[in-house]
């Protein structure tokens, strides 16, 4: 199972995120068919990495890595829809801090730090919509 | 001395073209109500504009030469767009204005099909004031 694979999985699993997007979490595109809102219900998170060096000693390649992933939060049209960028946005810093990819349980909180939160919209028929990009260094033990 | 004969064929035109069935769909403007939600973001809400409920109209593409293809394909998202020339039944200068203000069409088949809302990128009305035209852009991802 890949790092996206398990970081998909976890969220789905989040009852906070899970109550905003339902399954609608995505790698890199936004498929065509999902309705946002005011048309749908839900918002969706659209997962894009974007950088992964990889950490080596003289002899060898380390197996943890630090990774730069983008969250695209899609909240919808109008002012429901920035109000619900802002709960998934706030829903996924929550995950974040609870998201275990290093295999070790209990701790407090995981080594996945948000360094970006920038607002964005994608215009529309008749309204933007209104959009959260989440940028998140993820510590994680042996990333595909 | 030919212009009242001439003015009188233009002024028939509209009523003509009615009565003859082309005008098989309606259209209903709308307008934003101005208000905000609590961030900042504009409410949603839209209501009917008087005088522009429900007026006959030809729904058309912009062109019949070739059809249209709009659909983008970028990394993040695919974004299509639906463009339709609108032709209504009267002359609605009031319209070029709103468009400014966020003004949106609501375009239904009299035929049962269902309404598609359209953003209005541009109104015209013609030089004897008896007609005016759409242009309105349906874009989603």
């Amino acid at each position: 199972m890949s790092f996206k694979d398990t970081l998909r999985t976890a969220a789905l699993a989040n009852a906070g995120l899970a109550a905003l997007i339902g399954t609608q979490w995505y790698d890199t595109q936004l498929p065509q068919t999902v309705a946002l809102p005011p048309t749908g219900s839900l918002g969706a998170v659209v997962v894009q990495g974007i950088s992964n060096p990889r950490m080596y000693s003289f002899t060898q390649r380390m197996s943890g890595s630090y990774a730069r992933y983008q969250f695209t939060v899609w909240g919808g049209q109008f002012s429901a829809g920035a109000e619900n960028r802002d709960a998934i946005a706030s829903a996924l810093v929550q995950f974040l801090d609870q998201f275990n990819a290093i295999g070790i349980a209990g701790l407090s909180r995981y080594p996945n730090f948000v360094v970006g939160d920038r607002d964005s919209l994608f215009p529309q028929t008749d309204g933007p919509i209104f959009q959260k990009v989440v940028d998140a260094m993820m510590f994680s033990e042996d990333p595909s | 001395m030919l212009q009242t004969p001439f003015n009188s064929l233009v002024q028939e035109v509209m009523p003509r073209a009615a009565s003859s069935g082309f005008f098989d769909s309606t259209c209903t403007i709308q307008a934003p109500d101005g208000n905000s939600g609590p961030g900042g973001a504009p409410s949603g809400t839209y209501a009917d504009v008087a005088g522009l409920v429900g007026v006959l109209c030809m729904d058309a593409p912009p062109s019949v030469a070739r059809v249209q293809a709009t659909e983008v394909k970028a990394l993040a998202e695919i974004m299509a767009k639906q463009m339709r020339h609108v032709l209504l039944n009267g002359y609605f200068p009031q319209i070029a204005a709103g468009v400014a203000t966020g003004w949106r069409a609501i375009v239904t088949r009299i035929a049962g099909s269902t309404s598609i809302v359209y953003d209005i990128l541009g109104a015209e009305v013609d030089s004897q004031s008896t007609q005016t035209r759409l242009d309105l852009q349906l874009a989603g991802v």
